[in-house]
């Protein structure tokens, strides 16, 4: 009883260590990987974020996590990637330090969900977005339903990498089409979320 | 292979191909069913994304966003668009490696889906055309996961079903065990009834024939075994004195008058008792038949200290008494005391101890001299006694000059077992019906300077207390380094009682049998002597189980069938019995015929030793012995 017990035990401390967003074994592979600002990259989300937000209030958190998130410089799946489109996981775009518009709204979602917003209210929105001069963008941003069922446009909140601010969406004018909104993992997992997921799991850097 | 290996083979044969059958079958169906279904899947996409991209009208940012949304939100391979003009085209595509499934399972299920392709069109413009891939990887996946759970069911079902194959023939197959059983014991001449008759018809007619010929063989043995007896009983006794015969004395005495006799002499006494017709007409036939009791008894007692003595009575007056291991003192003491108390006996009678007496002529022999000459020594020695006072005479043997003293024998033979100058000379059992060597019967040389025969050294070796080194040499010799002229051939080794009941000869035979039994490259068959086998001891059942274990056979030689019982020949069965040529031409037709029934009934071969003369071989096969070893069989030409 006393070895079940144990038993249990061992391995439901590995499955929290496993659960952790960033720990140490990732944090060596990073520096071995990349370079020691990508290590410090990390332990940046470990402190800046998932520490000193642990308490903080939703809000606060949303815009703190985009203002860090959107430091990250932009680069298209097919300079980093060389394909046409590709999901990086959170581990790949910090790493890295650069990616495309998806990449942003992933790592975005990764570190509020660890940071305990509720993955219902995170959607995935592939948009159409008209740029200053004029043109139109296929694009992708993080939405934040304040109301699990919005009232009014007021009630969605954009997470965005071109757009620095969190703005609702009805202050979003630029935003001219919504295509699709997706759940994340929360729903139907499409075939790329589960190969996303997958790479989350191993820690994809 | 067993009847039971055989129908587990080709019912697990059976099963494979049919569970195999099942397997593939439900394999293609499944795999048609996917691809199908992938398809059918594929057409609702790509009705559904038409609809949209529909609203879309030309605009290609648009056009690109949905594709991206439907590629990212859903399961595709590849999604392409081309607009009507051929100005924009547009693909999403995903070439990455399928995961957790291996490449040779991906060539071997080898999936090819049909591209879907629909027009699309915004209100009555046609705008482009959409092309789909279904993602096959799904397929793959599923058809991987459902083969390995395939083939751990097909695993478990054919490992199952061995199982419970095994447990069902099992255990219709047991009856079939128990006459296996019964069919290798009668292979062995063993006589044993099956009690459970088994419940299949079958397998309950085979049992119960069995058991009808096990009986049927049983009672011939028995029937062989009572007449033999009853025949022994009258060939080898004398009616009045219930002593032993001339005929006895006859067969016995080659077991001590031979090279390699444990006994190196003794003495060979003749009585006559004078005077009987007087007797007769004086007190009767009946009290001078108690007298020859009353002296047979006093035979009996005098030599009770001698185990192998024989007392024989060899006709109405005479007997002789033959006693190994004893001195001509010795002799000339028991033969006082027996005419002494003979001669009160006749008083007693009121007979005249003038005319009716005892005379004693004593023989001292040796082992090295024929019975002829045993017989007619001792004859002589009677003639004398008559003539003398005491009626008591002793005679002794000519001086045997030998060739070597016995120092220099000792010398030899020790050298010979030190320096491995012993060799294995063969003579030829034949088989005078089948014209081929039954088995070479083994003897012995010794290679020094010259060439020393067994019969030259082998009395000396038993002066000398050297003869069981030497058969203890030859054994390890045999089993250790078996000369090459010996390899592939059925061999008999001879051993003697003395050597066979050492306390340690056993054990020597155990650890040799052990370590070299199996790799012996020949077919051995231990000869033993019938005095010792007939007795049927503890000794004698572990020799049988240590041999039977080796598959070495057993074989008796010295047989004169004296025993009072040969139920030992069915509990030891040995592969043949050896006796002498005149054993079996002096049997009556009665005796040997009941030995025949015995040998007959257990597998038993018959084999007679000593044959010297054509004239012999043939009056053996006369009498149905055709097996024979001796220098006739040199005149025997064998078939190739």
């Amino acid at each position: 009883m006393k070895l079940y017990r144990f038993l249990l035990f061992f391995i439901m401390l590995l499955d929290l260590l496993h659960a952790q967003l960033i720990d140490n074994t990732l944090l060596d592979k990073a520096e071995k990987k990349y370079d020691r600002f990508a290590k410090n990259r990390f332990i940046d989300i470990n402190t800046t974020l998932l520490q000193e937000l642990q308490d903080a209030k939703e809000i606060r958190k949303l815009n703190v996590v985009n203002t860090w998130v959107n430091q990250v410089r932009y680069a298209s799946d097919k300079k980093v990637y060389n394909k046409s489109d590709y999901w990086a996981t959170l581990y790949q775009f910090v790493g890295k330090n650069r990616g495309d518009c998806e990449d942003y709204t992933i790592s975005k979602y990764y570190i509020l969900k660890a940071l305990g917003v509720d993955p219902h209210r995170m959607k995935f929105a592939y948009v159409i977005y008209k740029n200053r001069r004029g043109k139109e963008i296929s694009h992708m941003v993080l939405v934040y339903l304040k109301d699990l069922n919005p009232k009014s446009k007021d009630d969605i909140l954009l997470l965005d990498n071109n757009n620095r601010r969190i703005l609702p969406a009805s202050q979003r004018e630029d935003i001219v089409k919504v295509i699709k909104m997706i759940n994340g993992d929360t729903g139907a997992k499409s075939k790329k979320w589960k190969k996303l997921e997958a790479n989350m799991k191993r820690k994809l850097l | 292979m067993s009847l039971f290996k055989q129908m587990a083979l080709a019912i697990s044969f059976i099963i494979i191909v049919l569970v195999g059958t099942i397997m593939t079958l439900n394999y293609q169906s499944s795999k048609r069913d996917m691809i199908e279904s992938l398809y059918e899947t594929t057409v609702n996409n790509i009705s559904s994304i038409t609809s949209q991209l529909s609203e879309a009208g030309n605009n290609p940012v648009l056009i690109t966003s949905i594709i991206d949304a439907e590629f990212g939100s859903g399961y595709f391979k590849k999604i392409t668009f081309t607009s009507n003009d051929a100005s924009f085209t547009y693909t999403q595509v995903d070439n990455d490696p399928i995961e957790g499934v291996p490449l040779w399972f991906i060539n071997l299920a080898d999936i090819t889906l049909k591209s879907v392709t629909s027009d699309v069109s915004s209100g009555w413009a046609m705008i482009g055309v959409i092309s789909i891939d279904g993602d096959t990887g799904i397929v793959y996946k599923a058809l991987y996961k459902m083969s390995t759970q395939l083939l751990y069911i097909f695993i478990l079902s054919v490992v199952a079903s061995l199982l419970i194959l095994s447990i069902m023939l099992g255990f219709i197959l047991r009856p079939l065990k128990g006459v296996q059983k019964q069919a290798e014991a009668v292979a062995r001449n063993e006589f044993i009834i099956q009690e459970d008759i088994p419940y299949t018809k079958e397998f309950r007619d085979v049992v119960l024939g069995m058991n009808r010929m096990v009986t049927k063989t049983k009672a011939m043995f028995d029937k062989g075994n009572e007449e033999l007896k009853l025949q022994k009983e009258r060939e080898y006794t004398d009616d009045t004195t219930k002593l032993k015969n001339r005929k006895y004395l006859i067969d016995k005495l080659p077991e001590f008058l031979k090279v390699d006799a444990s006994s190196k002499g003794g003495v060979s006494v003749m009585v006559s008792l004078s005077g009987i017709i007087e007797a007769n007409e004086k007190i009767g036939h009946k009290e001078v038949d108690m007298l020859f009791n009353e002296i047979a008894d006093i035979f009996r007692i005098t030599l009770q200290g001698y185990d192998e003595a024989i007392i024989a009575r060899i006709n109405g007056t005479e007997f002789a008494l033959f006693v190994p291991n004893c001195n001509s003192t010795s002799a000339l003491s028991f033969a006082q005391n027996i005419s002494k108390k003979s001669q009160e006996k006749i008083i007693k009678k009121g007979l005249n101890s003038e005319i009716t007496f005892l005379s004693l002529g004593i023989y001292e022999y040796n082992y090295q001299e024929t019975i002829n000459v045993v017989l007619s020594q001792s004859d002589n020695a009677l003639t004398q006694a008559k003539f003398n006072q005491d009626n008591i005479y002793l005679a002794r043997p000519s001086d045997i000059t030998e060739v070597m003293g016995k120092d220099a024998w000792r010398e030899l033979i020790t050298n010979a077992i030190q320096n491995n100058q012993l060799r294995f000379v063969s003579w030829s059992a034949v088989d005078t019906k089948l014209k081929k060597v039954a088995h070479l019967a083994l003897s012995l040389s010794i290679q020094a300077e010259k060439t020393y025969y067994y019969g030259q050294f082998m009395a000396p070796a038993n002066q000398a207390g050297l003869s069981n080194d030497v058969y203890e040499t030859v054994l390890t010799m045999l089993f250790k380094e078996p000369e090459t002229k010996l390899h592939n051939s059925v061999c008999s080794l001879r051993l003697p009682y003395e050597y066979l009941t050492l306390s340690s000869t056993y054990e020597q035979m155990k650890a040799l049998f052990i370590t070299y039994a199996k790799k012996l490259p020949l077919k051995l068959i231990i000869e033993m002597p019938d005095k010792l086998i007939s007795q049927n001891t503890e000794l004698v059942q572990d020799y049988k189980k240590l041999l039977e274990k080796y598959n070495i056979d057993l074989g008796i030689f010295e047989f004169i069938g004296e025993s009072k019982d040969y139920q030992y020949l069915q509990e030891l069965r040995p592969s043949y019995i050896k006796g002498e040529s005149s054993y079996f031409l002096s049997q009556s037709d009665q005796a040997l015929s009941a030995l025949r029934l015995i040998t007959d009934s257990l597998g038993i071969s018959l084999i007679a030793s000593g044959v010297m003369q054509m004239q012999t071989l043939k009056q053996l096969q006369d009498r149905g012995i055709n097996i024979v070893q001796g220098r006739a069989t040199e005149s025997i030409e064998l078939s190739s």
